[in-house]
C-alpha cells in the first residue's frame, strides 16, 4: 500500500486556507457535494466588470478538499469569468505541487463549485439558463468527474464505462440508471470508484435507482 | 506525544521484546525432530501453547499459530465451508463485526451460501431474540466480536452463547475476543465458544501474529497447503519469536485486566467528561457505562469532517483516529457508525480516542484543550451551520 501524504503546499493552504467565509449578497453562489459524500464545497463570487472581483469558499470535508477550495479560489480571484470556466481539476492538483491519487475528487469538487458559482451568476445576471435534460450524455458527462485514482483519468475517458441505460419518463423504469462499470477484483480502487459513481449519479433528482455491474473485461 | 489510537496497534511491551529476544538470531532453529537445537525450539514452542492455554483458563486444547487476527478469522470460516454445501449452509454474524469475519461471510453469499449480518441497536448491542431467530439446523457458523472495535461496545457473550447452546449444541461459535484480550478475564471453559481469536499487535505483542485456540477439535478443514509443521492449519516454518512474543503478550495482559481496566476506566471517564463539558454538539458514538469498554471514546462532533480535525491534533503530537470516509482508502462511510443510525456527516465527523497503559490523566486536559479550538475553527469555515 502506498503511503498517502500530502505535498508541503497541500499542508501549507489546508492550515492556512486564503478566501475563506461567505461573501456578503454574492453575484454567484452555488454548493456542490453533499455531506452525505463527506465532502461539500460552498463558492462565492463577486463579478465586476465580466472579472472575478472577490471569490470566496467554505468547506465540509478532509484537508485536500480545504486545500483545494483555497487554491482554486486563488486562481480564480481576477480572472475574467470566461477564463475561470476553463479552470480545470489539473490546474489545482499541479499548483498544489501534486494530490494522492484518492483525494484527486477533492480538486474535482472544487472546480465543480467554481463553475456551479459562474452559472449562478450566468442565470441571475446574464439571463443564460444552464438547464440540461437529463439523458445518457448528460450522465456521461457527470461519469467524467469520477476520476479512477490509479489511472488519473475519468473513468469515461478511461474507457471503464461498458454499458450505460437511462430510462426517462415513459420508460418502462424511469429514473433507472443501469451501469456496467470494467474493475477488476484485485484493482485496489474498486470500491473508490464505485462508490464515487454512486455519489454522483446519486446527487442527480431525476435518479432514482442504481444497478451498477462490475464487469471484468 | 499523546499517543490514543491503541485500537490500531500498541507497542511491543518491554517484557514481551525480552522474551523474543533469543529467538531472532540465537536460538534461531525450527522445531526440528531428533536434533538438541531442534527438541528445544519444539520446547519452546510446546511451553508458548501452554502458557496461551492456562491464560484462558484452559489444560487443554488445540492453538494454532497464524499471522494476524484477520487470518485467524479467514482460517476458521474457510475452514469451517471447505467442503459445505452452500446452497445448504446458513452463516450468521452482525452488521458491526469486524471486516476479518464480515468480509469472508460477504464472499459465500456471493458463492450461494445464506449469510445473516444481524441488525444491532443504536449502543451496537446484538438482542439474544434477534440472533435466536436467524439460526436453523443450516447454520453452520456463528461468528460474533466481543468488543467492538470502533464503538467499544462489549456484547453479553455469555448469554448469546448459552442461547446458541439450548438451540442447537452442534452450531459452531466463533469468537473474536481481540479488543477485549487486555481489560477483561477470559475463562473459556465457561464461554463455550468453539473457536476464540485475538490479535498480537493489539495486547503489546508483535505484529503479524494471531491466534486460534480451540478447548476442542472441531471440525476445521485446512486452507493452505504446504510442508506439514507444528500446525496443519498454518504449513510452513514456524514464527517462533513472534510465537513466544504473542504467548507472553496474552499472559501478561490476562495478569493484569483488573488493573488495566482501572487505570483506562479513570481516564475514560475523565475525557468523556471534559468532552461533554467543553465542546458542544457532540454525540457519543456506543453505549455509555458498563456496557462500554474502558478503553473506548467515540464521538460524533457535527458539522465537520474528521480526517481534518485528526490532522490538526497530528499536527500537535496527538494521535486519534477517525471513522471518516475520507481517511479510508476505499471512501466508504465507516459501516459500524451506519449501522447504529449515525446518518453521513455524523458517521465523517467521527473520532475514536483509545487510551491504553501509556497514557495518564494528565494527557486529559491538554488533549481537551488542544481539540476545543481546532474544532471551533473547522465549524466556522463549514458548509454545515447548526
Amino acid at each position: 500500500m502506498a503511503v498517502i501524504k500530502y505535498t508541503d503546499k497541500v499542508l501549507e493552504h489546508f492550515k492556512n486556507p486564503h478566501n475563506v467565509g461567505e461573501l456578503e449578497n454574492p453575484d454567484g453562489a452555488a454548493t456542490v457535494g453533499s455531506p452525505a459524500c463527506g465532502d461539500q464545497v460552498s463558492v462565492f463570487l463577486k463579478v465586476e466588470n465580466d472579472k472575478i472581483q472577490d471569490i470566496s469558499f467554505l468547506s465540509y470535508g478532509c484537508a485536500s478538499n480545504i486545500a483545494t477550495g483555497s487554491i482554486v479560489t486563488d486562481l480564480a480571484k481576477g480572472l475574467p469569468v470566461e477564463d475561470a470556466k476553463k479552470l480545470t481539476w489539473k490546474d489545482a492538483v499541479d499548483k498544489l505541487g501534486g494530490l494522492p491519487p484518492v483525494k484527486v475528487h477533492c480538486s474535482v469538487l472544487a472546480v465543480d463549485g467554481l463553475r456551479a458559482a459562474i452559472q449562478d451568476y450566468e442565470s441571475k445576471h446574464l439571463g443564460i439558463s444552464h438547464e440540461r435534460a437529463v439523458d445518457e450524455s448528460f450522465l456521461l458527462d457527470e461519469l467524467k468527474k469520477v476520476i479512477h485514482p490509479g489511472l488519473g483519468v475519468n473513468i469515461i475517458d478511461a474507457k471503464l464505462v461498458k454499458y450505460l441505460r437511462f430510462q426517462g419518463e415513459g420508460d418502462e423504469k424511469p429514473g433507472l440508471v443501469e451501469i456496467e462499470i470494467s474493475l477488476e477484483e484485485t484493482d485496489p480502487y474498486r470500491h473508490n470508484v464505485l462508490e464515487e459513481i454512486h455519489e454522483h449519479l446519486e446527487a442527480i433528482p431525476q435518479v432514482q435507482e442504481i444497478d451498477a455491474k462490475v464487469v471484468e473485461y | 506525544m499523546i499517543y490514543m489510537d491503541h485500537y490500531r496497534t500498541t507497542p511491543v511491551s518491554p517484557e514481551v521484546k525480552r522474551a523474543m529476544e533469543p529467538f531472532w538470531s540465537e536460538q534461531f532453529y525450527l522445531p526440528v525432530s531428533f536434533t538438541r537445537m531442534g527438541t528445544d525450539t519444539a520446547e519452546v514452542l510446546d511451553n508458548a501453547k501452554a502458557r496461551v492455554l492456562t491464560s484462558l483458563g484452559l489444560s487443554q486444547g488445540e492453538v494454532i499459530f497464524t499471522g494476524g487476527g484477520t487470518a485467524a478469522n479467514n482460517l476458521v470460516i474457510h475452514g469451517l465451508m471447505r467442503d459445505a454445501d452452500l446452497s445448504q449452509s446458513s452463516l450468521v454474524s452482525t452488521q458491526i463485526d469486524h471486516p476479518s469475519i464480515t468480509t469472508p461471510l460477504e464472499f459465500y453469499r456471493k458463492k450461494g451460501a445464506k449469510v445473516s449480518l444481524l441488525k444491532v441497536d443504536g449502543e451496537g448491542l446484538l438482542d439474544p431474540d434477534r440472533l435466536k431467530e436467524n439460526l436453523s439446523p443450516q447454520t453452520r457458523l456463528v461468528a460474533l466480536t466481543w468488543v467492538n472495535h470502533t464503538i467499544g461496545s462489549v456484547q453479553d457473550i455469555s448469554s448469546l452463547v448459552k442461547m446458541i447452546r439450548e438451540v442447537d449444541d452442534k452450531i459452531p461459535v466463533l469468537l473474536d475476543a481481540t479488543m477485549g484480550v487486555n481489560s477483561m478475564d477470559i475463562d473459556m471453559r465457561d464461554l463455550g465458544v468453539d473457536y476464540l481469536t485475538f490479535s498480537a499487535h493489539k495486547i503489546y505483542g508483535p505484529k503479524g501474529m494471531g491466534a486460534i485456540v480451540a478447548p476442542r477439535k472441531g471440525g476445521l478443514k485446512p486452507t493452505l497447503f504446504g510442508a506439514v509443521s507444528e500446525s496443519v492449519f498454518w504449513p510452513g516454518g514456524e514464527n517462533i519469536p513472534g510465537i513466544v512474543g504473542l504467548s507472553v503478550a496474552l499472559e501478561q495482559a490476562q495478569q493484569r485486566t483488573d488493573k488495566y481496566s482501572n487505570h483506562t476506566l479513570t481516564i475514560r471517564e475523565a475525557l468523556m467528561k471534559a468532552l461533554e463539558r467543553e465542546i458542544p454538539d457532540i454525540v457519543l458514538n456506543g453505549p455509555r457505562g458498563e456496557k462500554r469498554v474502558s478503553d473506548n471514546v467515540n464521538y460524533s462532533f457535527r458539522f465537520i469532517e474528521g480526517e481534518s480535525v485528526m490532522m490538526f491534533l497530528d499536527f500537535e503530537n496527538i494521535v486519534v483516529a477517525t471513522g471518516s470516509a475520507c481517511a479510508s482508502s476505499d471512501l466508504k462511510v465507516n459501516y459500524i457508525l451506519s449501522a447504529i443510525g449515525r446518518d453521513h456527516e455524523m458517521a465523517h465527523g467521527s473520532l475514536r480516542i483509545t487510551p491504553g497503559w501509556s497514557n495518564s490523566l494528565d494527557e486529559v486536559e491538554p488533549l481537551v484543550e488542544t481539540l476545543k479550538p481546532i474544532v471551533e475553527r473547522l465549524r466556522a469555515q463549514s458548509t454545515i451551520k447548526k
